[in-house]
């Protein structure tokens, strides 16, 4: 006859893997009150239970051991190797399930020998727990914080004004939990450790309700940040992909406060050439409550009011910020951008990078340097201006536009040439 | 000078190298035998049974000899024996110079 199915129920664990006796008690009080953990299941932030059979009140001792290794259903072991399961099981534990950085075990004789007897060894053990969550909290660093910065190098404003404030809120908020998370578990298992060495054993104990909803809140906050921001990024990346960052300039003229091509040509029409990749005047533009960036990569000929013709390509990234300090630091980290981008160029020795003199323009910040083709970094007030052309007539020099740029973003009107 | 692997044995640690020093044993017999020589007194549990086995390993105080089906055997290394001798030593020192402070009390 076939066995009747067992009830079952799932429940949110109330503490972290790392709180042994919290995760002990609280599986003890689950087992006092009918229900044990499935073997083999999914234990993380939820746990499953089976009723007990009718009549079996065994007292019940789980205990959680260091795995010493990676645990996973996929990129770890989901179970110690059998050697250790059989002689487990011949000294009265049975092997349940992993949880974290631990072997789940229990035993119903209360006979059997405590899984750790001495509490000098169990410290020696947790020690590769705690480095296992250093490791990890490393690892949430590198990959979402050094690994992007240094990708983007060190571009740290330009990153916040083109995904935007909610975005970086919401990424920081989810960051802040999550290594908060493996920070705590790192000095929780210091106390823990810091017991065992002087000879005090662990004691299961429940987890208070108090406790128990503190940890359940922080998590589903991890959760639905982390799920946030990933949703957010990825609506980012595809709107970048469908362009929808980028308009006709002609219907930012206004917005933008410094020169480019369209402004520069006398008739407001340059000739743009037609393999340039915004060839028909475009900008992209992102909007936020921290501030607006404009880019404009322009290259084509512009008939200046004095008749002369520029023609070559005209590179113009214009910011205006709510805040005086961050169009200052976002024109600071431009100069920083370059050079380091430009840094290998060098390296190879198909590029050269020097400082280019500078008269005195008036402005918060200037910089001029040569980075492939002359380019300028000003910043005045809330404004910042970073741009780099080349002319093959040589109709104006660098200082000429550093000039009238730095006046544009003094008066935020001039935005003509010549 | 290099740092010892294992500065100071625990009781635990110093019953089971006095276990495997009366010869080869997977790490349940050798448990026993500490069961059985300190008449239940010193009882190791299995999750304290493999971590140190597995820190003797690293440390070379045991060598894997044999694997049958899921049964390893260890015997005792010359730096392992070391270690419980001067275990031993230190621990006849703590003895001897408890009872010339009792003599003498």
């Amino acid at each position: 006859m076939a066995e009747a199915k067992k009830k079952k129920k799932v429940l949110l664990t109330p503490c972290p893997a790392y709180d042994i006796a919290g995760t002990e008690g609280w599986l003890e009080e689950m087992a006092a009150e009918g229900w044990l953990l499935c073997k083999d299941s999914i234990f993380g932030v939820w746990a499953t239970f089976e009723a007990r059979e009718p009549g079996d009140t065994r007292p019940v001792r789980y205990r959680l051991d260091a795995a010493g290794e990676a645990t996973g259903w996929i990129f770890g072991n989901s179970r110690p190797d059998e050697e250790k399961v059989t002689a487990y099981q011949e000294m009265g534990w049975e092997y349940v399930t992993f949880h974290g950085e631990f072997y789940l075990y229990r035993s119903f004789d209360p006979e059997a020998a405590e899984l750790n007897t001495d509490p000098k060894v169990q410290a020696i053990a947790l020690k590769d727990v705690g480095r296992r969550i250093k490791n990890q909290l490393f690892s949430l660093i590198f990959w979402l914080v050094l690994y992007p910065l240094a990708r983007l190098s060190g571009s740290f404003w330009m990153l916040v004004l083109a995904l935007g404030s909610p975005f970086m809120a919401v990424f920081s908020l989810s960051f802040i939990l999550s290594a908060g998370g493996n920070l705590r578990g790192i000095l929780h298992l210091r106390q823990v450790k810091k017991r065992l060495k002087a000879g005090e054993a662990i004691l299961s104990k429940p987890v208070s309700a108090r406790k128990s909803r503190a940890y359940r809140a922080w998590w589903a906050a991890d959760i639905l940040l982390s799920a946030a921001w990933v949703i957010m990024a990825f609506q980012f990346a595809m709107a970048d992909l469908d362009g929808r960052y980028t308009h006709p300039l002609a219907g930012y003229i206004d917005e933008i406060g410094v020169p480019t091509l369209m402004t520069m040509d006398a008739d407001g029409e340059p000739v743009y050439e037609n393999w340039a990749r915004d060839g028909e005047g475009k900008v992209e533009v992102h909007t936020d409550w921290l501030g607006s960036w404009y880019r404009t990569e322009e290259s084509g000929a512009a008939t200046l009011a004095d008749g002369t013709v520029f023609s070559g390509g005209l590179y113009v990234d214009y910011i205006e910020t709510r805040f005086d300090w961050m169009a200052e630091a976002a024109a600071r980290e431009y100069a920083r951008f370059d050079w380091w981008q430009n840094g290998l160029n060098v390296l190879w020795g198909i590029s050269r990078q020097e400082a280019l003199p500078l008269p005195d323009l008036g402005v918060d910040y200037a910089a001029a340097y040569t980075d492939i083709f002359p380019t300028v970094v000003l910043a005045e007030g809330n404004r910042m201006v970073r741009f780099y052309f080349y002319d093959v007539n040589e109709t104006v020099d660098y200082i000429d536009l550093a000039e009238i740029y730095a006046k544009a973003l003094k008066d935020g009107g001039e935005k003509g040439v010549g | 000078m290099p740092k010892k692997p294992l500065d100071n044995l625990t009781e635990s640690m110093f019953y089971l190298l006095m276990a495997f020093c009366r010869g080869p044993a997977c790490g349940t017999d050798a448990a026993a035998a500490v069961r059985e020589k300190t008449g239940g007194r010193c009882r190791i549990g299995p999750a304290t049974l493999y971590t140190i086995l597995a820190k003797f390993e690293q440390a070379k105080y045991i060598e894997e000899i044999a694997v049958e089906g899921r049964r390893r055997t260890y015997r005792i290394t010359a730096r392992g024996r070391a270690a419980y001798r001067e275990e031993l030593e230190r621990l006849r020192r703590c003895v001897s110079d408890a009872e010339s402070e009792r003599s003498g009390s």
